[in-house]
């Protein structure tokens, strides 16, 4: 264990050190989008654990209240508000999307019974970010009983739009590449979510109070990314221990 | 504020016709690979396709801030007219039939005066500008079948189904392209777009035969807000959609 250790340690440095002269080249710090494809799964028996905070250390206004314009009786049942940045508890800053950027082994997807599901409810995209493996469907629903389409723009990902009238309760979507999209419902132009296409399952997206948790990591060191969808990204490194728990706090400031 | 346009539109026009002249003579040449083809399409897109779509395929060629709507950007792999599902690359022949018809109510003319191996040339150099025609699968066109009658009952049902799926929300309940939804529409790029009025055949971008109608119900127009129907309506639905929009075109 201890020399599989030491290779995965000797692995992830040297991609890190190749990741650092990519970025020195292309004057990119940080790639946005995670890799894929080489992920290898197995038994992460002395996994240990990334915790924290995420923290917005810029002044937060009021979330600013969104003009509903057509199909009031369904959409404007209560008042709507943007959801792009949401600060609750000592700055905790919600929704922003944490994971391992460089991670190449470890646990495999929990089984789950039915696919990972976006709802279009009371005219927003309920939750407002979700987590999907990457080439796996995932399922949008209807709840509303009216006109919405699902309309994805990515960059790795070649857009899917999709019309979803009162009767179809369910669409069926799958994204190929690993990278955060953003879901759009054109026909109701306030409506706006995200889909984080998972290259494996150390995703996580942090509570109401900017808390998250990433378990079961296999010792070593990695790469921790940030992203917001207004705040753009942060990277941290991040050692994990057999066992331990490693704290990763991240900031974001004003932009 | 108004010269600059003007001398900008003015030279963009006298370059397109001195373009014009010019590709009258260019021989076709014997293209024989996929290389030649390229490189005769390059020829080709920097005389007559630049001034739109720019040099590198961004659609920012210098006369593209004055049309409406925008030249497409070229760099995605995303085009209005495909044959295949949502997220589908266009096949090389969706690509020659849209050169060759244009993209009617745009300024995308046709480009039937070339040659067809001019077009296929062309459709060959376009094809460089994505990455995606390198890296992602064709997908294989849809299914289409045998049109059904435009009979009274399937352009009545036809007329229900525009109620009920609600593609007045868009393209109003006359079809004129007014409906509620129609004032916040933007395509894939941001840059507002408006719904079709229906009712005018010439504006069907991807042509207005009853398969041509289909086709664009079932599968949307790339990088903009119209959704693919086909999970949505079975083939015999869109069918009857197709013949009550038949039913409504005046011109």
């Amino acid at each position: 264990m201890a020399s599989q250790t030491a290779v995965q340690c000797v692995a992830a440095t040297s991609r890190r050190i190749g990741l650092f002269v990519v970025s020195l080249l292309s004057g990119i710090t940080a790639p946005i989008s995670a890799q894929q494809g080489d992920y290898v799964t197995g038994d992460v028996s002395d996994g240990g654990a990334i915790v924290g905070q995420v923290t917005f250390t810029g002044t937060a206004s009021t979330p600013r209240r969104l003009a509903i314009t057509i199909d009031t009786v369904v959409c404007a049942r209560e008042p709507q508000f943007a959801e792009d940045l949401l600060v609750g508890g000592g700055g905790g800053l919600q929704n922003v999307v944490v994971w391992i950027s460089d991670i190449r082994e470890g646990k495999a997807w929990e089984p789950r019974h039915s696919p990972a599901a976006l709802a279009q409810n009371g005219c927003r995209f309920v939750p407002h970010v979700l987590i999907v493996p990457v080439g796996e469907q995932f399922e949008v629903w209807n709840n509303d009983g009216i006109l919405h389409n699902v309309h994805t723009r990515g960059t790795e990902n070649r857009p899917v739009n999709k019309a979803q009238p009162g009767f179809l309760r369910s669409v069926r979507i799958r994204l190929a590449h690993a990278e955060i999209v953003h879901v759009e419902c054109d026909a109701h132009n306030w409506m706006s979510g995200w889909i984080a296409v998972a290259a494996h399952p150390y995703y996580v997206i942090t509570d109401q109070d900017g808390n998250y948790r990433l378990d079961d990591v296999p010792p070593g060191t990695y790469t921790l990314q940030f992203w917001h969808e207004r705040l753009g990204t942060e990277t941290q490194q991040v050692t994990v221990t057999a066992g331990g728990e490693a704290q990763v706090q991240a900031r974001f400031a004003s932009r | 504020m108004g010269t600059p346009r003007i001398s900008v539109l003015v030279a963009a026009v006298a370059l397109c016709v001195v373009a014009e002249a010019a590709a009258q003579y260019a021989p076709d040449g014997n293209l024989t690979s996929r290389a030649d083809l390229v490189r005769a399409g390059r020829r080709l897109y920097l005389r007559r396709c630049v001034f739109c779509h720019g040099s590198s395929g961004r659609g920012d060629g210098p006369v593209a801030r004055y049309v409406f709507p925008r030249p497409r950007d070229l760099t995605l792999g995303v085009f209005k007219i495909h044959s295949t599902p949502t997220g589908g690359l266009p096949t090389d022949q969706d690509l020659f039939n849209t050169l060759s018809r244009g993209l009617p109510g745009t300024t995308m003319p046709a480009w039937s005066n070339l040659s067809e191996q001019q077009r296929w040339a062309l459709v060959a150099y376009i094809e460089t500008f994505a990455a995606a025609f390198r890296t992602d699968g064709r997908l294989v066109p849809i299914a289409i079948g045998t049109p059904k009658p435009p009979l009274p009952e399937s352009v009545l049902a036809g007329r229900r189904l525009y109620i009920e799926a609600e593609c007045w929300k868009c393209h109003g309940m006359l079809g004129k392209g007014d409906g509620p939804s129609a004032p916040t529409l933007e395509d894939d790029w941001g840059y507002p777009i408006v719904p079709a009025d229906l009712r005018i055949s010439r504006n069907w971008r991807g042509g207005n035969r009853p398969v041509d109608i289909y086709r664009s119900i079932a599968v949307g127009i790339g990088g903009t807000p119209m959704p693919s129907w086909a999970d949505a309506l079975t083939s015999d639905q869109i069918w009857d959609m197709t013949n009550y929009l038949l039913s409504i075109i005046q011109q």
